[in-house]
């Protein structure tokens, strides 16, 4: 096992690689990071052979070793959900002073939208949860809440770039590279950063939101889906079957033996000849990752598959069992896409937009919980749910009960892995339109995953531009150890 | 703590403390002294023993080091392996079996030069390396984010490198356009397209915080500009003093000024133009001026073959003498246009005459009237062929012709900007308004022919003008019935008597005459992105504490260039003809084109030097300090350097000096003494074999089933992508098109770039992404990539096309077929064993995979486009 090696956009081949290790023993050397000899000594030129994506040691004690991030794209309302308000119901109709920033600029004032969802308490820990969510309330005890989350930008386009790749502007790499980059991938048969869409569309900026910016492709995230062919390319085309696959298969790599027999030192053909054999081994383990039929129905049902609305997530969050035990590192699935109420942007009438993404996912997701509980795969998955932002407590038009964006206070939840269960941290105002106290920034969420997956953030540098860029920033960040078991 | 940077200075691992001096972040001795910062000298080239390796400096130079170093670099490759790889190196695409049986069957001397001459004259050049420089300058047609809307008309600016290459325009005018183009004296079209430079980062239309996001975009111009064309990272520098390079602070603002007054990206038509040419743009009339020039070139040679045919013709039939009409024109000129030998005179005045101006007695000559030829305008004004300067808003002008009788017809001419009047013999006998922009030929009408008189014919005109250029000419000619034309002499000798190869000359030269009236340059309305500015005093700038623009420093008070360089402040102006700029862009821009810039002229030698050889002599292209790579060779590098400021920054002739050296013509064969001691290949010891780029890969795959579209320029095309791949949008379809099929195999450079959207078939291979500069691209190897290769939708559509072309240039020839389709895709000729391999594998796909024979060629198609060989470059 290596560990992970900082490369440059800079970087022409593997060989040319090995050449850059100087290189990037500079820059780490710039951050401090000389000091931290015992883990840089044991990078030498080997570690940069081969996959990128080979496995490589965890810098600290790994926690969990997957990811499943389920975004709630759009932005969820918090004190509709989990952060509960109680003196906002009485406030319902009037208007008061409120400073906000969303869609519709900076305002000072606002008519204040009641919460429309009841809130009871749930489980030991009391944790009150509103009627949304039924089926996920049942796992309170599981679930660490972050009440105190805010985020640099409440547009869409540029707070999706922030929540997925730690910054508002593109280019950046997102948190599934940074996972990839840092711990490689434990199944070379499939991807190890799995993306799966809803069928309305994608998110905002599309592929950014998974890139692996100035990294090397093989860090994107690749786009799964559920049913039929799960990855792009991979099912033959004219339906070839298998065995005349083979064939072509075994021609073609004695051609490419033969031209290899005079370029013997050419490390790139050779990956190249075994590159056919992986993908011919993925094209099996791919559509197998995904065929759901052999589920039991009783698991089944635990995710909401088959049941109309809960299907297609439920079949999703499935899925991203199956790919966790099968090693994938980082799986990201989007609930709500496209555009205003193809997601959770509740602009307009809240209580119908909420009732149908939250009724779409509650039972998969409290599903996925049990079910990694019960095969005792939840303490070392890390489950984190959330949007770019959240809501602002108060109306943003003059009629209705939609909600414009709040990047200054929201809700997000982690679960699983190295994550204490049954606790809240943090708190908005009693409005809910802003974090209280030592507000937390998606950095400190970015670098509680890290952590968790046995990265030091503020550590985990990839030198590009003439500056050590890390997903928290320069600024760094802590991770949010009131959460972390 | 600075200081402790040790390997920085290449020296050790362990940690050692270095005096002020030498502290790497300061302007010092030390400092000054590092290879990329200290002064372009030009190096004496060492002497070697090897003759072979001693004709070219750059040979001189690495052998020198291999020598040293006790490494002996291999030799030459092959013949075929040298086309294949200058092919694909200067154009992007293979060499034709053709082209390399050509090469190795040409034993002249100068066999090698003559491919390098042909291939840097082929227009692909410039695609090819067009899509180097686009890498560095992250150019995407679209501004990311939500909406991720389209920056109209900003393939224009991509047009505009790929002319400037082929046309290889001085690389240091290449960079003052594109920072600078609209501040010259002189901007033309091409050099306003050139700004489009500044206008294709990334762009938040929401951003939530639009002063971040301002001084965002300006770091982000900054820095294709320190990076791109100094090879300068100074992103360090925007929240604190450089910690790896002596670059302060206060360095980056003083260079920020330079880029303040840009306005930013907007939506839909912000810092739109119309750059087209007209009679502001010194490009436009030099083509025009071009254009003329070698159409009048063409006519004479003309009149020198009918002259010649004239005479054999007269030769055998003497009767004609005197009866040819020697120009080879069948009129008789009364009144010449300005375009005849010969123009008419007028006399002209611009000032308003007497009424009866237009009378047949009145005597301009007498009334102090100028006398001018035809035509008349504003030089300029398109069509005219102008004479006499005519600027004014109104003219009125006077000529005469004689007449012996009244012909049957009379041939007119005319052209005017604006209205025009004409009377004949004091009667109106035309009248035009508006604009022509050429000459109108037409016979004369009744009116005309109704005024003719024998004898004196006074024609009197009056133009008026209210905007733009100004143009009149006039011509009077008469069909001539007594004199044979050279057409119809040779009609009536039936050719006989006259030279064969003269006629077919004549022949062609009236079809070039005819083509070339056709392409002269029109004036167009061209609309262009360009960088406007806020005016001609750019908005105040400050330091930013720790880069955050709401904190703000001390007021920047000067432009300058970093200390290191210098630090000289440069003065500026606004320009002279009015444009709305600071001239800042101006100044910064003659500063990097300086010749003894330090960096300007290594950085580029090392981005050819990259592109050629597979890794630059600094393999950090984009940073030079200290936080880069070391050189290999900083001396030839130096040598380079001075060798492109020598030979006018052409780079042309540049890789035509890399390519003739014996380096590049070695073979990438392995030797394992050398593998032993240098097995990166640091020294240049061999040639370095290399992976086709995405966009190459594409282009050949299409080159090899002929199907690739070589259209140049021009909008964007969209190519078919999968639903999956649109899917991913949030908008529907993602606003991704669909070009006509014909389009959709063009070369890969035409294919649109959106920032939110990329085809997979370039993405698996490693394209630049498009949101930072990208010096090196990966080129990594992966099993996506060979699903791409067997089951993507274009590999099997192009396979099958490929079969299709086996068929029909060899059909019912299964040998021939295969041999066919390893000769095309791999420009060498096919072994016996490899024949019998290919039949064996399409004989097994008919007999045990039941096959048609049809198919079965689809998929040897299919496999010989996944063959190693045709995927690397020796």
């Amino acid at each position: 096992m290596n560990k992970p090696v900082n490369s440059f956009c800079g970087q022409i081949n593997r060989r040319e690689a090995i050449r850059h290790l100087g290189g990037g023993f500079t820059s780490l050397a710039l951050t401090g990071m000389l000091a931290q000899d015992g883990f840089f000594n044991k990078a030498n030129a080997a570690s940069l052979q081969g996959n990128p994506l080979a496995p490589k040691d965890s810098m600290l004690p790994q926690r969990a070793k997957s990811v499943i991030f389920l975004f709630m794209y759009g932005g969820p309302s918090h004190m509709d959900t989990f952060d509960y308000k109680p003196k906002l119901y009485p406030l319902d109709g009037k208007t008061i002073d409120v400073k906000t920033f969303g869609r519709g600029g900076k305002k000072n004032k606002g008519r204040v939208v009641g919460p429309k969802w009841k809130f009871s308490q749930h489980g030991q820990s009391g944790k009150h949860i509103s009627t949304l969510f039924p089926h996920l309330a049942k796992r309170a005890d599981d679930i660490a809440f972050i009440h105190s989350m805010s985020a640099e930008s409440p547009i869409h386009g540029s707070a999706m770039l922030n929540m997925n790749c730690g910054s508002v502007v593109s280019g950046k790499p997102s948190l599934g590279s940074w996972v990839n980059y840092g711990l490689g991938s434990v199944n070379e048969n499939l991807p190890g950063y799995v993306v799966m869409l809803e069928n309305s569309g994608g998110p905002i900026s599309g592929a950014k939101n998974w890139t692996s910016g100035y990294m090397p492709a093989s860090y994107a995230g690749t786009v799964f889906r559920s049913q039929g062919d799960p990855i792009l390319n991979l099912k033959n085309a004219h339906n070839m079957p298998r065995e005349q696959q083979r064939t072509l298969l075994d021609y073609l790599n004695t051609m490419n033996q033969e031209h290899l027999g005079l370029r013997g030192d050419q490390s790139d053909l050779s990956s190249r000849v075994s590159s056919y054999e992986l993908a011919y081994r993925m094209q099996t383990t791919a559509p197998e990752a995904i065929d759901l039929d052999g589920e039991p129905d009783h698991v089944k049902e635990l995710y909401g598959v088959g049941e109309g609305r809960t299907d297609d997530f439920g079949r999703k969050c499935m899925l991203a069992r199956r790919l966790v035990e099968r090693g994938v590192r980082f799986i990201q699935i989007y609930s709500g896409g496209a555009h205003n109420d193809a997601n959770w942007d509740a602009h307009g009438n809240l209580e119908a937009n909420h009732n149908k993404h939250a009724g779409n996912t509650d039972k998969p997701i409290a599903g996925l919980i049990a079910d990694l509980k019960q095969r005792g795969m939840l303490d070392e998955t890390l489950i984190v749910w959330g949007g770019e932002f959240g809501r602002q407590p108060t109306a943003e038009y003059a009629k209705g009960t939609g909600r414009d964006h709040n990047s200054f206070g929201f809700t997000m939840w982690m679960a699983g892995g190295g994550i204490k269960g049954g606790v809240s941290h943090g708190e908005t105002d009693e409005l809910g339109s802003a974090a209280v106290g030592d507000s937390l920034h998606v950095r400190n969420m970015h670098a509680t995953v890290l952590d968790r997956m046995g990265l030091d953030p503020n550590n985990l540098s990839y030198f590009h531009g003439g500056l050590d860029e890390k997903l928290v920033g320069v600024e760094g960040a802590k991770p949010i150890h009131e959460i972390m078991a | 703590m600075k200081t402790a940077l040790p390997i920085l200075l290449g020296l050790s691992l362990f940690p050692t403390f270095l005096t002020a001096e030498d502290d790497i972040t300061k302007v010092n001795a030390t400092t000054k002294a590092f290879w990329s910062y200290k002064p372009l000298r030009r190096p004496s080239v060492p002497e070697v023993k090897d003759p072979a390796w001693s004709r070219s400096p750059i040979d001189a130079f690495l052998f020198d080091r291999l020598e040293t170093n006790g490494l002996k670099p291999n030799g030459p490759a092959s013949r075929r392996e040298l086309i294949r790889r200058a092919s694909f190196d200067i154009t992007g695409l293979p060499p034709t079996l053709e082209e390399v049986e050509a090469f190795e069957k040409d034993s002249s001397p100068d066999a090698w030069e003559k491919v390098i001459d042909r291939l840097l004259a082929s227009p692909h050049y410039g695609e090819k390396w067009a899509r180097h420089w686009l890498d560095i300058v992250r150019y995407a047609e679209s501004n990311g984010f939500e909406r991720d809307s389209d920056k109209p008309h900003i393939w224009r600016y991509r047009d505009y490198v790929i002319d400037a290459l082929n046309a290889d325009l001085p690389y240091d005018q290449f960079l003052l356009e594109q920072l600078a183009g609209d501040e010259l004296e002189k901007p033309t079209s091409q050099s306003m397209i050139a700004t489009g430079y500044h206008r294709l980062m990334q762009w938040d239309d929401e951003p939530a915080d639009r002063l971040l996001h301002l001084f965002d975009n300006l770091d982000d111009d900054l820095r294709i500009t320190t990076e791109g064309m100094l090879g300068m990272t100074v992103g360090c520098a925007r929240c604190h003093d450089h910690k790896g390079d002596p670059i302060s602070q206060e360095d980056y603002y003083s260079f920020m000024a330079f880029f303040r007054g840009v306005k930013q990206p907007g939506k839909g038509g912000a810092n739109i133009e119309n750059v087209g040419g007209g009679e502001g743009d010194a490009g436009y009339l030099a083509s025009l001026e071009k254009h003329d020039a070698e159409g009048e070139r063409v006519k004479e040679e003309l009149e020198i073959a009918e002259k010649k045919i004239g005479q054999q013709l007269i030769k055998t039939f003497p009767s004609l003498k005197g009866r040819l009409s020697s120009s080879g024109d069948e009129f008789l000129v009364l009144l010449g246009d300005g375009r005849e030998p010969s123009p008419g005179k007028w006399f002209y005045t611009t000032r308003k005459p007497s009424a009866n101006w237009s009378a047949v007695n009145f005597r301009a000559e007498n009334e102090k009237w100028k006398r001018g030829v035809a035509g008349f305008g504003k030089a300029g004004t398109p069509g005219v062929k102008v004479n006499t300067e005519w600027s004014s808003k109104e003219l009125w002008a006077q000529a005469t012709f004689l007449l012996e009788s009244i012909p049957e017809k009379l041939r007119l001419s005319l052209i005017h900007d604006e209205d025009v009047e004409i009377f004949l013999n004091g009667q109106l006998v035309l009248r035009e308004s508006g604009v022509l922009g050429n000459y109108k030929d037409f016979d004369a009408d009744k009116k005309f022919l109704s005024a003719l008189q024998t004898g004196r014919n006074v024609v009197a005109a009056r133009v008026t003008q209210t905007k733009g250029g100004q143009s009149f000419d006039f011509g009077v000619k008469s069909y001539q019935g007594e004199k044979f034309t050279i057409d119809v002499a040779l009609a009536m000798a039936k050719s006989k008597g006259v030279d064969g190869g003269l006629l077919a000359k004549r022949k062609d030269l009236k079809k070039r005459i005819a083509q070339h009236a056709q392409s002269r340059p029109k004036p167009t309305s061209v609309s262009a992105q360009v960088v406007q500015e806020h005016g001609k005093t750019p908005p105040p700038l400050y330091v930013h504490y720790r880069g955050n623009p709401h904190v703000k420093g001390e007021k920047v008070m000067t432009t300058r260039i970093p200390t290191i360089f210098g630090g000289d402040e440069l003065e500026h102006e606004s320009p002279a003809h009015g444009r709305n700029t600071s001239g800042r862009r101006l100044a910064l821009a003659k500063w990097i084109i300086k010749p003894d810039n330090p960096r300007t002229s290594r950085v580029i030698m090392n981005r050819l030097w990259q592109h050629h050889f597979g890794r630059g002599i600094c393999a950090t292209p984009n940073d030079f300090g200290y936080l880069g790579e070391r050189p290999t060779h900083p001396i030839l590098l130096d040598w380079l350097a001075t060798e492109l400021v020598s030979k006018k920054w052409s780079l042309k002739q540049m890789h035509k000096v890399i390519m003739l050296s014996q380096a590049y013509q070695m073979s990438s064969k392995g030797q394992a003494a050398n593998l032993a001691k240098d097995p990166d290949n640091k020294l240049f010891w061999r040639f370095n074999m290399r992976r086709l780029t995405a966009e190459e890969l594409r282009d050949s795959v299409l080159a090899t089933t002929g199907r690739l579209n070589r259209k140049m320029g021009g909008p964007s095309v969209f190519i078919k992508l999968a639903p999956e791949v649109l899917a991913t949008s949030s908008t529907k379809g993602g606003k991704w098109g669909n070009s006509p099929p014909e389009e959709q195999t063009r070369r890969s450079v035409y294919i649109k770039v959106k920032r939110s959207i990329v085809p997979p078939i370039l993405q698996d291979f490693d394209l630049a992404d498009t949101d930072g500069t990208c010096p090196v691209r990966f080129r990594s190897i992966l099993p996506t990539q060979a699903l791409a290769m067997m089951n993507s939708a274009f590999v099997n559509e192009e396979a099958v096309s490929f079969a299709e072309r086996l068929r029909s240039e060899a059909p019912d020839d299964p040998r021939r077929q295969v041999g066919l389709a390893l000769e095309i895709a791999l420009a060498r000729a096919a072994t016996v064993r490899e024949l019998d391999y290919g039949i064996e594998f399409v004989e097994v796909m008919m007999r045990e995979h039941k096959l048609s024979s049809e198919d079965a060629l689809n998929r040897f198609a299919l496999l010989v486009l996944n063959l190693n060989e045709f995927f690397f470059v020796d």
